[in-house]
């Protein structure tokens, strides 16, 4: 039979690889025309595939074997000698198998150990590779830490993060030296269609021709934007994702040229960038002042078109502000001297522009600052968590040998004496470890993955680049070092001490009790224990301030009720929706859709109150700047309210109270009076203890009258306050976009498709995305944190019942070692509970050290946590009191158990030599 | 060559003796051999192509085997494939293994471990 390139063979091949080259030379042909023979000769079914698999397993063991032969000696030498090398690989074999079954009798003991090695190893590869791929990584861009973001700030709202106004980019370029290049952008959303129907919603970036080059993005195809086509009256021209042309073009390189739909338009296809594009675009936007754009929406969002800007410089525009600034920094130039640049020339501009500028400056951020400045903090608390579990863990792994190691301490002694030779101890040991540390390591790899898959999945999307994280093999190598080092050490110590201490005492005396070295190795294992509860300590107090931080956080009054609401985002093409800036805010179709799909939607079954809003409660919107008529703008804090456009039916839905006056209804359209509403913070900003009502504002060229006042909503979010807001009614300004919210009676999500059929029988052409119950919606916002808690809380679960695990190791061992004395107490009088207390007694003492130890240090290292708490103090005594009494329970069932052996003790057996 | 240089060849282990046995009175090669012993020792010496060869090298290199020069039937014959033979000093030692064995039977039935054969 011919060996061919079948599959089988490959394998073999492969496998023979593994062959010392001397042994291959001689063989290799015939082991691999008998294995060809085998394998077709190995028959059916199940057998057969035994057959399969010993033949394969066959030929490893080969291999290793054929390595640990030592070389075959000379006929003449002596046949001890010969009768050694032949048997070496058996030898091995032997012993493994003894250790294996050596480790199976004491199951407890071999369970506990393996696992808590794989927990350490498994929970540190998991979190490090996070830690890994998020923040140590290399950055896709190029020379990230050159790049910094330019915002501008206004000093009367005291932003520090504001988006600038097109003339002024303009002017920073032509003014800054030591930035040596700068470049804007800015977030949309918008529909693209590919092709007949089809429309999807998707985010996207406005760029300026120089920002790809400038941050070092290459397209994959094409080409980016030329500085011809950044021109206002450029040519449509786009870039898409890898994602969207491997979906929708197939990889074709063909894409370049072709042409897609944006927002109804035809644009041409010139370049395709690569996945990492848009790195930092969702941490950028998150932390901006406003116009957040798409980055306020759900998590993970993706970039997957990019537009050119093609900004218009024209003057007027410099009191509006819609793009955003970065820059790279010349060579030599620092932060610092970057934004003195920055301050002079923005100091420059609201001298000359007073009217647009007037208190506006600058702020040059780092960019890795700024994409990794919200997570580093709590990744870093997560490191230091995982950092003290492994501690732990080995800490506990040490405990646990060292034990076993001690009620060995006869058996070693005895083997020494019938003749093992300190080699053949010393190996016994060796493998013995290298067993239960392989177990481990494997076990904590499918950890690992699993855990990783886990921290994945919950990861919130604001966490940069978290999609492309994957185990660490670095860091996999590392932990299983430690595990080896850990099991190699303290599984070794009982064959030294035993050699070292010589057969004939361990023969007498049981176990190394009242031996000097026992006391010491006890007092040794207990101080462990000590660490353990200690670090576990720690760990809860830890998860305790960020459990208690999220449930502060929930217990806020967002302002609006969301449970129950469904939220869909809408987006009315301009071709069927005109939007012609002369004849604003008469626009009738927009005003025909809105009436249509409210009164289509209320009819639907299980609805009790629909609304259509320029945003929903959680989004941040726009502001735009207003005029308290009759008072005198107060120029170092120009009013700048949230703009919230929403319909009669916005308080019913989302049951936002009225504190006074009336609630805008559809009556208040374009035939009556402008009106507004304004909330509960706008009115202490601009109207102080004074009665709004029947006051006016003005805004976008008309004076409008206050006739109410709402509840604050929190629209940036559960841990900010409310900003001043103005209401207007979407029957006084049209809705070009926006969401449609629905009440329901029943479970939000279950309307979603009837919410969609109604749409598109009211337009088919314009597409819902973002539907959603608003409670996800919220959930989403306070993602980070429940990411951080429930990693943390793990960590700590884990590291408690690894401390309870040695606690109770620790008791259990005490009691075997004292058997003796407990029962020399009872025989003198002593009653049962007095030996109980003995031994709870010593628990408590090992719980009260390892807590007041565990409580100094969370006391110093409380302020870590800092930044991720709210509303809770690092040193809240609460959280502090709750652990230590968790501690205490769960002490006390620990120690349960070998108390109560103790307690079972029966002095005349206890008294019989052993 | 004496016994004495027999003698720290033994006991052979039993995968050696099964491979001796197999080789008596024929060659083998590979394959076969690998069935033959498998047959004759009932299934409990299972040999896979690697610790086939890794014995066979070591029985190679003690010269208890030898590659073989003849070969079998044509029919049966394939070019590329060695064929495996017993040397003299392996004939003699799988010999004294078996006497060995033999001693060792004899010793127990002594002892009644085993039952004597009965007469027929």
């Amino acid at each position: 039979m011919r060996p061919g390139r079948a599959a089988p063979y490959r394998a073999a091949r492969l496998l023979l690889t593994l062959y010392p080259r001397a042994f291959r030379r001689a063989f290799a042909t015939d082991m691999l025309e008998v294995f060809g023979d085998a394998w077709h000769g190995s028959g059916k079914g199940l057998r057969g595939l035994a057959t399969r698999f010993r033949l394969l397993s066959d030929l490893i063991r080969g291999a290793v074997a054929q390595h640990l032969e030592r070389p075959v000696p000379a006929v003449t030498r002596s046949g001890a000698f010969t009768t050694h090398s032949r048997l070496t690989m058996r030898d091995l074999l032997a012993e493994f198998r003894h250790a294996v079954r050596s480790l199976a009798r004491t199951p407890g003991f071999t369970l506990a150990v393996v696992l808590t090695l794989g927990l350490g190893i498994g929970a540190n590869t998991a979190i490090f590779s996070v830690v890994d791929g998020v923040l140590l990584r290399p950055a896709p861009f190029q020379d990230m830490s050159r790049l910094s973001m330019v915002w501008e700030t206004d000093r009367r709202s005291g932003t520090l993060r504001e988006p600038a106004s097109i003339p002024d980019y303009f002017d920073f370029q032509e003014r800054s030296r030591r930035f040596e290049q700068l470049a804007a952008f800015s977030p949309i959303t918008t529909t693209l269609s590919f092709g007949a129907g089809d429309a999807v919603r998707v985010p996207g970036l406005w760029v300026t021709h120089e920002f790809l080059p400038m941050v070092g993005i290459r397209p994959i195809v094409g080409s980016t934007f030329t500085a011809d086509q950044d021109r206002p009256d450029g040519p449509h021209v786009a870039l898409i994702s890898e994602a969207m042309w491997t979906e929708r073009f197939a990889r074709n390189p063909s894409a370049v040229g072709a042409t897609i739909r944006v927002n109804e338009d035809p644009f041409t296809i010139v370049g395709v960038l690569p996945a990492t594009a848009d790195f930092g675009t969702l941490q950028i936007l998150g932390v901006a002042a406003y116009r957040r754009g798409f980055a306020d929406q759900t998590s993970r969002a993706r970039v997957d078109v990019w537009l050119p800007l093609q900004a218009d410089r024209s003057p007027d525009s410099r009191g509006n502000h819609p793009i955003f600034v970065a820059g790279r920094l010349a060579p030599g130039v620092g932060v610092s001297q970057a934004q003195q640049e920055m301050t002079a020339i923005t100091a420059e501009l609201e001298r000359l522009y007073h009217q647009s500028n007037d208190q506006r400056g600058a702020h040059v951020e780092a960019l890795s600052d700024v994409v990794f400045g919200g997570v580093r903090p709590a990744l870093l608390v997560l490191v230091g968590a995982v950092a003290l579990v492994l501690l732990v863990a080995c800490a506990n792994v040490a405990n646990l040998l060292l034990a076993r190691g001690a009620a060995r301490a006869r058996e070693v002694s005895v083997r020494g004496a019938l003749g093992a030779s300190a080699a053949r101890l010393t190996r016994l040991f060796l493998i013995e470890s290298a067993v239960l540390t392989a177990a481990g390591a494997a076990v904590g790899l499918l950890l690992a993955l699993a855990g990783l898959q886990a921290l994945l999945a919950l990861a919130p999307g604001s966490i940069p680049r978290v999609g492309t994280v994957g185990v660490d093999a670095r860091v996999l190598g590392v932990t299983v070092t430690l595990g080896v080092l850990i099991s190699v050490t303290f599984g070794m110590v009982p064959a030294i001490q035993a050699r070292r201490r010589g057969p004939s005492l361990a023969l007498q005396s049981d176990s190394g009790r009242g031996a000097s070295a026992g006391r010491e190795q006890r007092r040794f294992r207990s101080a462990l224990v000590v660490a353990e509860l200690a670090l576990a300590v720690i760990l809860m107090i830890g998860s305790g301030l960020l459990i208690k931080s999220l449930w502060r956080l929930y217990q806020v009054d967002p302002g609006f009720q969301t449970s129950g609401v469904l939220k869909a985002d809408f987006q009315l093409p301009g071709s069927r929706y005109p939007q012609p800036r002369s004849t604003w805010p008469k626009w009738p179709e927009m005003r025909r859709f809105a009436l249509e799909v409210r009164r289509r939607v209320a009819a639907l079954p299980g609805v009790t109150a629909v609304a259509m809003a320029n945003a929903h409660p959680l989004e941040a919107g726009y502001t735009s700047s207003i005029l308290v008529v009759g008072r005198d703008p107060d120029p170092t804090n120009w009013p700048e309210p949230s703009i919230r456009i929403v319909d009669a039916g916005y308080m019913a839905t989302m049951q936002v109270p009225l504190i006074a006056g009336r609630p805008m209804t559809d009556a208040d359209d374009l035939e009556a009076p402008p009106v507004v509403s304004i909330n509960q913070a706008a009115r202490r900003a601009y109207f102080g203890a004074a009665d709004p009502l029947g006051q006016r504002i003005q805004l976008w060229g008309s004076d409008r009258l206050v006739v109410g006042v709402l509840a604050d909503e929190r629209m940036h979010g559960l841990a900010e306050a409310a900003p001043p807001a103005v209401y207007l009614p979407a029957s006084q300004a049209p809705l070009p976009n926006g969401s449609i919210l629905v009440r329901v009676a029943g479970e939000p999500t279950a309307l979603a498709a009837g919410l969609r059929s109604v749409v598109r029988a009211v337009d088919p052409d314009v597409p819902l995305f973002g539907v959603e119950p608003l409670a996800t919606t919220l959930s989403h916002s306070t993602g980070q944190r429940r990411f951080t808690m429930l990693v943390l809380g793990s960590f700590a679960g884990v590291a408690l019942l690894l401390a309870m695990i040695g606690v109770h190791g620790v008791l259990s061992y005490t009691v075997a070692q004292r058997t003796r004395e407990i029962g020399i107490r009872m025989a003198l009088g002593a009653d049962r509970r007095s030996v109980r207390s003995l031994v709870l007694g010593q628990g408590a003492r090992m719980v009260m050290a390892g807590l007041g130890i565990g409580v100094v240090g969370a006391f110093a290292g409380a302020r870590w946590l800092g930044s991720l708490l709210y509303g809770v103090a690092p040193r809240d005594p609460l959280t502090f009191g709750a652990v230590a009494l968790a501690l205490g329970v769960v002490a006390l069932v620990a120690s349960w158990l070998p108390a109560r052996r103790a307690m079972r003790v029966e002095p005349s057996e206890a008294l019989r030599t052993e | 060559m004496s016994d004495s240089s027999l003698a720290h060849l033994l006991p052979l282990p039993p995968v050696w003796f099964h491979l001796l046995l197999a080789l008596t009175n024929q060659e083998r090669h590979g394959y076969a051999l690998m069935q033959d012993v498998a047959a004759q020792s009932g299934g409990t010496v299972a040999l896979g192509p690697g610790t086939l060869y890794g014995a066979l090298k070591r029985l190679l290199a003690l010269k208890l085997v030898e590659e073989s020069d003849r070969r079998p039937d044509p029919d049966l014959d394939d070019q590329r494939r060695r064929y495996y033979g017993l040397t003299a000093l392996g004939r003699r030692a799988l010999a004294a293994e078996a006497a060995r064995h033999a001693s060792l039977v004899q010793l127990a039935r002594t002892k009644r471990v085993l039952p004597r054969p009965r007469p027929a």
